[in-house]
């Protein structure tokens, strides 16, 4: 009897070591189904990994198409001039020839310019976020841009000589102002016109996210529910995971990459799109002049490092975002609130505003991640240690009473 | 009765010294300081701890360790001898401590020095990630090329 009580204690025992043993290893959990994942890299300007479950090759190639047709009809480039490094490459996308953003700015202004019912209903959305945000977001703007973006790709992360700074303001002083008011949509027809000549469209901060919205849409009539779509890091549309968890989103220090992530989310069936200003920027005075400029001023704005949206729309977020990096934070406080949408700032100051709802952050910027692993260390050393020396003294002790028992006992008999 | 305490207490004892002893040994058995985490197309392929370099690759993976140092020639590697070709998210080449991965625009060298890691060589119209150098905790994102090395697995991907 003795023994086997002693026999299932000791059997608790180890099942409670090795509960516990598991605590200290890392175990890999890997999911039952692998994925399709197809990587594209000769569209939207950017990279795009598409991956998915319970899905087939045909799906692949069904959102393929989407990215294909939207990177032909939203282009604003000469690509029969214009060398893009041989990353994308036009000439063999199967959409090659339909009516583009850069014709419709090449015409616009003398004539209007017939597009497809896509490429219609993709300027559609950008009309309604411009009435939507108050003209933050305009896609008119694209002469300004132009010249933003040349300054960038000459002086890159670097400070700009003060006289190629004052050259560029200059510049961008002496454009013709516009505004999205300018651009006259016809439903019945399906044309564009524009009623000033300065108009240039520039749907960079717009094509990206709404053709990946495309793509969800194509996922939910197909009854695929389990996927990521990561379009150039900046828009991601994530389903239900393959573990039957949250996804988990790092997201990246805007000031320095080198200090890693600022904030982990963690949400299931949403899309998130980020806004920043360390990916595209040169410096002038200390401060950082991103490729993001407000139709206001055709300046880039300083209240933010990066903004990241969290909604059901990615094409939506994708040019709210834009909006949002323009406004100072209590108009994009309000502009949050109004639409129920999530938000976290990453203000120019350093620090991290969030309106979340149903999305779990895990904050890690205060985090001294040099000198956590050692401490995490030395303290599992301290407490082994600690708990040898209790188990030593207790089985000291108990032999000690044994013997002392043992010798009581003797005496009796005795 | 007595006995049966007795024997309670010997057996608490020597299961608090097997827990501590587990703990110090788990600790001391870790790989230590951080490991450094390959993704082609956000799927681990291998990972390299910062210790010593020393690295794991994930099936499908397939390794191929060279005594001589290769050269990157687009999609391939070169040796004296012989062409490599790269397969995209399967082929990992080993010389010494520098790995290659095909990445989407072509082969990716990654060195490991001195407990970090950092991106040597790839092509890209703007070298961000082999500009970033050597990283411990901040994620090198290559994203032209679909590589990524991350320091903690617990994301499924990286914004921004």
């Amino acid at each position: 009897m003795e023994m086997s009580d002693n026999m299932k204690k000791i059997m608790g025992m180890i099942l409670g070591l090795a509960l516990l043993s598991g605590a200290f290893f890392k175990v890999n959990v890997y999911a039952s189904d692998e994925p399709l994942v197809r990587s594209m890299t000769d569209y939207m300007y950017t990279s795009i990994t598409v991956t998915l479950y319970n899905a087939t090759e045909e799906d692949l190639n069904e959102i393929e198409k989407i990215y294909q047709e939207y990177t032909i009809i939203s282009n604003n480039f000469n690509f029969k001039d214009d060398d893009f490094d041989g990353v994308n490459d036009y000439l063999s996308n199967p959409f090659y020839g339909q009516t583009s953003i850069y014709d419709v700015n090449q015409k616009a202004f003398d004539e209007p310019v017939v597009v497809s019912q896509k490429l219609f209903d993709l300027l559609l959305e950008a009309k309604a976020l411009y009435l939507e945000t108050n003209g933050y977001f305009d896609v008119s703007i694209g002469r300004a841009v132009d010249l933003i973006k040349q300054g960038i790709t000459s002086f890159g992360y670097d400070d700009m000589p003060k006289a190629d700074f004052d050259q560029l303001m200059n510049e961008i002083d002496a454009l013709g102002r516009v505004t999205f008011g300018e651009v006259i949509l016809n439903e019945t027809n399906l044309t564009v016109r524009f009623t000033n000549e300065n108009v240039k469209l520039d749907l960079g901060a717009l094509a990206k996210g709404y053709a990946t919205q495309k793509a969800v849409d194509y996922l939910e009539e197909q009854g695929i529910t389990t996927y990521m779509i990561n379009a150039g890091s900046s828009n991601i549309a994530v389903g239900k995971h393959p573990e039957n968890r949250d996804w988990r989103l790092g997201l990246r220090h805007p000031v320095n990459p080198m200090l890693g992530l600022y904030a982990v989310v963690s949400n299931t069936d949403k899309a998130i799109v980020t806004s920043g200003n360390f990916e595209q920027f040169f410096t002038y005075d200390e401060i950082r002049y991103h490729h993001i400029i407000s139709p206001k001023d055709y300046l880039p704005k300083q209240y933010y490092h990066a903004v990241t949206l969290i909604g059901d729309d990615s094409g939506h977020l994708d040019g709210l975002s834009t909006a949002i990096f323009n406004m100072p934070f209590d108009e994009a406080k309000a502009v949050v609130e109004n639409l129920g949408i999530e938000a976290i700032f990453f203000m120019y100051d350093g620090k991290i505003n969030t309106m979340l709802e149903d999305t779990e952050v895990e904050l890690r910027v205060e985090e001294e991640t040099e000198s956590r692993p050692n401490d995490v260390e030395s303290i599992a050393y301290i407490l082994g240690g600690v708990v040898i020396v209790g188990g030593i003294i207790i089985v000291l002790l108990s032999i000690n009473e044994k013997k002392k028992g043992a010798n009581h006992d003797k005496e009796k008999e005795e | 009765m007595t006995k049966k305490k007795k024997n309670d207490f010997l057996l608490i004892g020597v299961a608090l010294i097997l827990l501590g002893g587990l703990l110090i040994f788990s600790i001391a058995t870790r790989v230590k300081g951080e490991i450094a985490y390959v993704k082609v197309s956000n799927q681990a392929v291998m990972q390299i701890s910062l210790k010593d370099g020393s690295y794991v690759a994930n099936n499908p993976s397939n390794v191929i360790v060279l005594t001589e140092k290769p050269e990157i020639d687009g999609f391939d590697l070169t040796t004296s001898s012989e062409v490599i070709p790269l397969e995209f998210g399967k082929t990992i080449v080993v010389y010494q401590n520098l790995f290659y991965v095909r990445g989407a625009l072509g082969v990716v060298e990654i060195q490991y020095k001195e407990n970090k890691i950092r991106v040597s060589k790839e092509k890209s119209p703007y070298n961000i990630c082999s500009r970033q150098g050597y990283s411990d905790v901040a994620p090198i994102v290559c994203l032209p090329n679909f590589v990524t090395i991350e320091f903690s697995n617990d994301t499924d991907v990286i914004i921004g």
